[in-house]
């Protein structure tokens, strides 16, 4: 199912020394491609200088910490999960993205092109998939992710249903 | 035409007919059956009429390797008739035919061949030169085979793409093919097996055994059994009806897959990123050359065996074999086994035949005919005989038959590692080109390798994928050594006959090398005649292997039919390289399910519903026109009167942050962006290494080393690159954000902006409070923070209100409802682009290019010459090109012809020679006349010099004159904008 999370609070960490920093009191992970999860935060590092920072809940929308290097971007981007079964079947038909390669470790951060538009992917699980993207992309992206995938079974699903998968997440399933 | 008993091997369904026409006429056959074997099962033996010389021709093959049997599909041209499977209702058309395909009314085009020599398009009807355009024109229209009407062709239907990863690709699905998957798979590697036809086996598919009985230990028995091991095993992806269409860099390998009426799409593209690529795509039959080879009833052995035993359909009556492989051998066995009479048997090779096949045909009473091969073919629109010969002798024997099955052996399909970048050489010892070399990451089994036992074909395909799992870093090494001592024991390729044409062809004028493009032997002696003696030259001024048939047909005969023709070893030649795709798909599957993915802005249904005409603006979709008058004509003056609402959100902003930010703002900008101080806008241009204008924007300071700061909407996406990009090396500490989707982006613009936004705000907007170029961050509304900036690209009194995206449409709508008594108007981006052309304001591209810097265009002002240390972009450039001659200006136009306005892009002449162009113009309301900007010649510059514009749909006698006047027509001193 696809689920509209865009609603839900998004920051940007970036600093130069990024790695001794603790926003919102969550260590950034070390290596690009390493997500971390904590206080219903989902930290995804980015790259050498820049981590993306993710609500996934449960529990409050933080505040945003008085700290030069963090950056709301809430508005700038467009999120949406996918979960399921099918969610590897979805994914073949908008992305060459590998983001199921067997032996990577769970949750990984893959950034590149699904429909053609940039986007950061956080894989979880094989049921499912975070995608954030340019928020102006959204309609037409959903439009076009919905009709490709289609004949994979893709239909739209409500917030609780992202919530299930997160509590999976937190079991390890 | 006579159906023969039913096999284990048949792939049809003779318990479902299926309905169909064929040029109007009614027709039958069954489901499973293909196009091809179902015209051939109701009787039809002409599919079409050549390109060249309207020949008549036939099925010749079943794999789509030819134009021979391309027909027409319910309006769709060019389908292939051997592997489109046949569907109920089916509307079939012969192509390149007029009237009926038996007796085409261009069929005399026959007997012109002497005309018609190799390249004569080259060399004849080009004089007189009025003469020459009329047969050319004619020539066009009769070229080509089918023919698109779009109006009748219907709705291609639904295509999907989609797109696999996998340590191993293997393509090939017969017994090399599916050993190759299983042992990858077995060494815990991810596979994907690609399989052309409808389903796994390859040759096995349909080969019952020599006693026809189809037992346990068939070849066909085998086959089933490999093919469901492979299905079984869940690590191995299996794709049938999928044909690869190339392979690229990086082990891409791409293809399409043709599915079933019962799936939701009609075809679909995929794609599969391999680390290693297994080909095991089989062989060819090497076509034999002789005269009327292409005759209707010249078939090669697969396609008369496939027919009997894949589709129950008896190829003919009475067939007649020229052969130069064991398979074809067997093929002739097994019609004997069918009933099917078989007189003769001439095989080109002299010796070297399976001993068990020759002591079977002579106990079936078939005649063989060692070192013979086919001369010629009798019968004018069919086959009606043939005259075989013996090689190197003078004996020749003419059989009476219908059909006639003829290969020179066969040849390793090298599509596939062609395109992977494979090497190869001709061997004398099977007579065709062989493997020479293969990039790293590439392996090939099977019959590919010109092999033939199967126990050696299998063996080469467990080898290839052991290697293939190795590659990838599989810890196979035990059984690696035992799969390469396998294939060490093996006897190799057998021996093959080496000839391409058969005895006593004569000067071959009717012997083809090519069927898609009419190329016979006689063409080529003609092309080395003419000094095209190698086959990469024969092959484009001969056209042989330019059609949909590429390398199949005429592939490697080429090579060694110019080296034969030279004299020269086959050795000395290289068969030519085939090019994706290997295998035509359709455009409609090419351009995919073809969504329009686009950015749109937050206020994009506000807009539409405000009437609002959208194109496309890069990655974006924006209002152009707020009406049906695409000149904007009342949404300009309700600006420049009173005030307009532009939504300018894909504006691009960012913010750029930390100790070093202002060291790579004065790398990129031109400007000193010291200058840039709190509370201001500072506006400057980005250039590239060759002083053109790439961006430009505004840059302010909002904190300690922290900036905000924009660029125009169709470089946003690419800003952080460029910074970074020349940064490199620098070590800098500073961070980069892209904000441009984050913020909605309002552009109030109009002599009441002021008394508007006072409405929405208790900000101090005065003139002295805030003065133009000021940047305030102000409360709009309930307390909505909007970075505000008094700009002016329009040319009047005009804020730019930065806002959170999701508060785009509230302070859009508290704009709106504050300006509705004021008569608040929105406007586009063509009025911007007109208001902003008024004032002389450059937008990037449309008054640029790259052959003019910034100064050129005027923008010079900008340049901080001073500062060589920061190593601005595009500074050593300039300086370059300050003092240059002979480069381009801007310049404004004033229209001296009222009663015309060129077109964008008009060319500036002096007499016959460009000096320039006109980049805009348009017609102001407020200025009284039609008005333009110009890059001209630096000579053609002067203020008052009259230009002369040339435009290529007016006649070419006609010009238009235009005077040279400053660029800045709407209120030069810029005091609309300061009030």
């Amino acid at each position: 199912m696809l689920v509209d999370l865009s609603h839900r609070a998004r920051w940007d960490v970036q600093d130069g020394a990024i790695d001794e920093l603790r926003p919102f009191g969550v260590a950034v992970p070390r290596d690009p491609g390493d997500v971390a999860i904590a206080s219903g935060l989902m930290i995804n590092r980015m790259n050498r200088t820049q981590a993306s920072v993710w609500h996934i809940g449960p529990g409050p929308t933080p505040a945003t910490p008085d700290d030069v290097a963090v950056t709301d971007t809430t508005d700038a981007n467009a999120w949406i999960a996918i979960v399921g079964d099918a969610v590897a079947g979805v994914m073949e038909h908008v992305t060459s993205l590998d983001l199921f390669e067997p032996g990577r470790s769970l949750p990984r951060l893959i950034q590149g092109p699904v429909l053609g538009v940039p986007c950061q992917v956080v894989v979880g699980s094989r049921t499912g998939a975070l995608l954030t993207f340019a928020r102006g992309y959204a309609q037409t992206f959903a439009d076009a992710l919905l009709d490709s995938a289609a004949p994979a079974g893709l239909g739209t699903g409500g917030e609780r249903v992202f919530s299930e998968h997160v509590a999976a997440m937190a079991r390890g399933g | 035409m006579t159906r023969l008993p039913r096999s284990s091997a048949l792939r049809i369904d003779t318990d479902r007919r299926l309905r169909f026409s064929w040029c109007g006429s009614a027709r039958a056959g069954y489901e499973g059956d293909t196009v091809a074997s179902a015209l051939w099962s109701s009787g039809v033996r002409t599919f079409g009429r050549s390109f060249e010389y309207h020949r008549p021709r036939g099925l010749y093959d079943l794999e789509g390797e030819g134009a021979s049997q391309l027909v027409s599909i319910d309006g769709v041209p060019n389908q292939s008739a051997g592997t489109t499977l046949l569907r109920e209702g089916m509307a079939v058309a012969a192509q390149n035919v007029r009237g009926d395909p038996r007796s085409d009314a261009f069929g005399f085009l026959d007997r012109l061949d002497r005309w018609m020599p190799a390249g004569f398009y080259y060399r004849v009807f080009h004089r007189p030169h009025a003469a020459a355009h009329f047969v050319h024109n004619r020539m066009r229209a009769m070229a080509g085979l089918g023919i698109l009407d779009v109006s009748t062709s219907g709705d291609p239907g639904r295509r999907e793409e989609i797109f696999l990863n996998a340590d191993v690709a293997v393509i090939g699905g017969g017994a090399a093919g599916m050993r190759a998957a299983l042992a990858a798979a077995g060494a815990g590697t991810r596979v994907c097996l690609f399989e052309r036809r409808p389903w796994l086996g390859g040759h096995l598919d349909w080969r019952l055994g020599l006693e026809g009985a189809d037992g346990p230990d068939s070849p066909r028995a085998r086959g089933r059994a490999l093919a469901e091991h492979v299905g079984s095993d869940a690590r191995i992806r299996v794709f049938t009806s999928a044909p690869v269409t190339g392979i690229w860099g990086e082990n891409l390998v791409t293809g399409f897959q043709r599915v079933g009426a019962a799936d939701p799409f009609v075809e679909r593209h995929w794609e599969c990123r391999a680390r290693t690529i297994v080909v095991a795509t089989g062989a060819l039959e090497r076509p034999l050359v002789f005269n009327h080879n292409d005759r209707p009833g010249v078939m090669q052995a697969d396609t008369a065996w496939r027919l009997a035993r894949t589709y129950g359909v008896s190829p003919g009556a009475v067939v007649v074999f020229s052969a130069g492989d064991d398979l074809a051998l067997e093929a002739a066995l097994d019609l004997l086994s069918l009933g099917v009479d078989v007189p003769a048997i001439a095989d080109s090779r002299p010796e070297g035949q399976d001993p068990e096949l020759v002591s079977r045909i002579a106990e079936s009473g078939a005649e063989l005919l060692t070192g013979w091969a086919a001369s010629q073919v009798v019968g004018r629109r069919v086959v009606r005989g043939v005259q075989l010969a013996e090689i190197g002798g003078s004996t020749r024997r003419e059989f009476p038959c219908d059909v006639v099955v003829a290969n020179a052996g066969r040849q390793p399909d090298i599509g596939a590692l062609s395109c992977a970048g494979a090497r190869f050489r001709h061997s004398t010892h099977t007579g065709s080109f062989e493997l020479a070399s293969l990039p790293s990451d590439v392996f090939a089994a099977g019959r590919v390798l010109g092999l033939t036992d199967s126990v050696e074909i299998e063996a080469t395909g467990t080898l290839a994928g052991l290697e293939a799992a190795s590659a990838c870093g599989a810890s196979v090494s035990g059984t690696l050594a035992a799969a390469r001592a396998e294939v060490a024991e093996g006897a190799g390729a057998p021996p093959g006959t080496g000839i391409v044409r058969g005895p006593d062809i004569g000067e071959g004028r009717k012997a083809f090398l090519d069927y898609d493009e009419d190329g016979t032997w006689k063409n080529a002696v003609q092309c080395a005649a003419l000094g095209f003696d190698v086959p990469e030259l024969a092959k484009r001024f001969g056209n042989f292997g330019l059609g949909p048939g590429q390398y199949r047909v005429p592939g490697q005969n080429v090579a060694m039919a110019m080296a034969e023709i030279e004299g020269r070893p086959a050795s000395d030649v290289a068969s030519t390289t085939v090019r994706p795709p290997i295998i035509p798909p359709s455009l409609a599957t090419l351009a995919g399910p073809n969504h329009d993915v686009h950015k749109r802005t937050p206020l994009h249904e506000d807009q539409a519903a405000r009437g609002g005409v959208f194109r496309r603006a890069g990655a974006w979709k924006r209002a152009r026109y707020f009406s049906a008058d695409y000149t904007c004509r009342e949404e300009i003056r309700n600006v420049r009167e009173n005030v307009g609402l532009l939504d300018s959100s894909p504006l691009g902003k960012f913010r750029i942050w930390g100790p070093h930010a202002l060291h790579a703002l004065q790398r990129v900008y031109i400007s000193d962006m010291r200058k840039a101080t709190r509370g201001r806008c500072k506006y400057s241009a980005m250039c590239n290494d060759t002083g053109n204008v790439v961006d430009d924007g505004v840059v302010i300071p909002v904190g300690e080393d922290d900036y905000y700061f924009t660029t125009s909407s169709n470089r946003a996406g690419s800003t952080v690159e460029w910074f970074r990009y020349h940064t490199r090396y620098d070590g800098w500490d500073y961070n980069l954000l892209n904000l441009t989707d984050a913020l909605a982006s309002i552009n109030l613009a109009g002599p009441e902006a002021r008394a508007v936004l006072e409405r929405v705000t208790d900000a101090d907007l005065s003139n002295d409070a805030f003065p133009y170029l000021g940047y305030r961050v102000i409360p709009v509304g309930d307390g909505v923070e909007a970075r505000c900036m008094r700009l002016g690209f329009v040319g009047e009194l005009s804020y730019e209100l930065h806002v959170g995206a999701s508060y785009a449409q509230y302070a859009w709508d508290l704009l709106w409802d504050a300006g509705a008594e004021l008569g608040i108007r929105p406007f586009g981006l063509e009025a911007q682009y007109c208001m902003r052309a008024e004032k002389g304001h450059v937008i990037i591209g449309a008054e640029s290019e790259q052959r003019v810097t910034l100064l050129d265009i005027g923008m010079g002002w900008l340049w901080d010459r001073s500062d060589t240390a920061s190593k601005k972009v595009g500074a050593p450039a300039l300086r370059a090109c300050e003092e240059q001659d002979g480069r381009l200006e801007l310049v404004g136009l004033r229209i001296d012809d009222a009663g015309h306005r060129p077109e964008d892009g008009a060319i500036v002449v002096d007499g016959d020679r460009i000096a320039g162009y006109v980049c805009t113009t348009r017609v102001s309301g407020a200025l009284g006349y039609q008005y333009g900007l110009a890059l001209v010649e630096e000579g053609f510059a002067v203020e008052g010099t009259t230009l002369s514009i040339y435009e290529h749909l007016r006649s070419d006698d006609v010009r238009t004159s235009a005077t040279v006047v400053p660029p800045h027509f709407y209120d030069p001193k810029g005091e609309r904008l300061r009030v």
